[in-house]
């Protein structure tokens, strides 16, 4: 994603973006962490858990995520929605016109024991 | 499907088809034994061929990687609840919902084990719950109470999703708690008294 200034142009990358997205999403009560993908080290084959998409002004963002065991779920959902949609907002000055969030697992919070 | 995608299929497709392909000619005695063997002896001494080798099979091990990785994704993609939000889609792993009902039930101690398999659709959420439990238990009033309890947990966790949740729930072990403990402990006997110094 790139715009002009009157000195040149400025470009930030969908990783750029979807670091902000993932940073903002652990940030909400109720998420443990990104989901990486099924397999260990997925991570390592490019699956970040975030997806982003570009065009023009507008940015769509896929979120994989794990949850906090006890939650509520939508609630959550809708919690990451607002807050990944208020930091890209800030941070990047464009428009994020969908956020998906998808959980796929739960598990205790950092910290506790998981049995 | 994106390109990335339509990449490792298509590799895997030309290996498969490779080697399909190899075993046809192999079964058909196409080629001379000695010229095979000739090439397996040169390819085996040459340092290039060698590394050749090296790299294909690495770049093989790592294709059966995205495969399962695509494959488990695809599949986890498919079990799913989902709901729409004005800001996007809202999907919920049923693995998750899974983990969720096993995590609930150590609260309950007369259960040893629970395994659950949720499966959503015609407008319902089914919960097959297959338990062990332990002996001193009384079966119609636990299994009643493991209903009552995943039902309202699921509820509770999901509000929003106004989707009724069906528990059905199969015994399908009762153990002895005193087995279990002797067995426990017997381990750790062992384990106590296990002889110091071995191998000398």
């Amino acid at each position: 994603m790139a715009h002009k200034t009157d000195l040149g142009t400025v470009q930030i990358r969908n990783e750029v973006i979807g670091s902000i997205a993932a940073l903002a999403a652990q940030e909400v009560e109720g998420v443990v962490g990104i989901w990486q993908g099924p397999i260990p080290l997925g991570s390592w084959l490019g699956s970040s858990g975030v997806r982003v998409e570009t065009q023009d002004q507008e940015v769509r963002l896929w979120m994989s995520l794990i949850a906090e065991y006890g939650v509520n779920l939508p609630q959550v959902a809708v919690h990451v929605q607002d807050r990944v949609r208020e930091m890209v907002e800030r941070m990047t000055h464009l428009t994020a016109v969908e956020v998906h969030v998808s959980i796929h697992h739960v598990k205790p919070k950092n910290g506790v024991k998981d049995r | 499907m994106k390109l990335f995608t339509w990449i490792i299929m298509g590799c895997y497709m030309a290996l498969f088809i490779l080697m399909g392909v190899g075993l046809v000619i192999f079964s058909l005695q196409w080629i001379p034994v000695d010229g095979a063997i000739e090439w397996l002896r040169m390819a085996y001494q040459e340092k290039q061929l060698r590394f050749a080798c090296f790299l294909t099979g690495a770049g093989l091990i790592l294709l059966n990687w995205m495969i399962a990785q695509l494959t488990i994704a695809k599949f986890q993609r498919e079990k799913t609840i989902a709901f729409d939000n004005p800001d996007g889609q809202v999907t919920v792993s049923l693995s998750a919902i899974e983990d969720f009902i096993r995590r609930t039930m150590r609260e309950m101690p007369e259960v040893k084990d629970l395994r659950s398999d949720v499966v959503a659709g015609k407008g319902r959420i089914l919960v097959r719950a297959r338990v062990v439990l332990w002996s001193d238990a009384h079966i119609p009033e636990v299994t009643e109470r493991i209903q009552v309890l995943v039902r309202s947990r699921i509820q509770e966790m999901l509000s929003g999703i106004e989707e009724p949740v069906h528990v059905r729930v199969h015994v399908a072990k009762i153990v002895h708690r005193e087995e279990a403990d002797e067995r426990g402990s017997a381990g750790r006997r062992e384990e106590k008294f296990s002889t110091p110094f071995r191998g000398f």
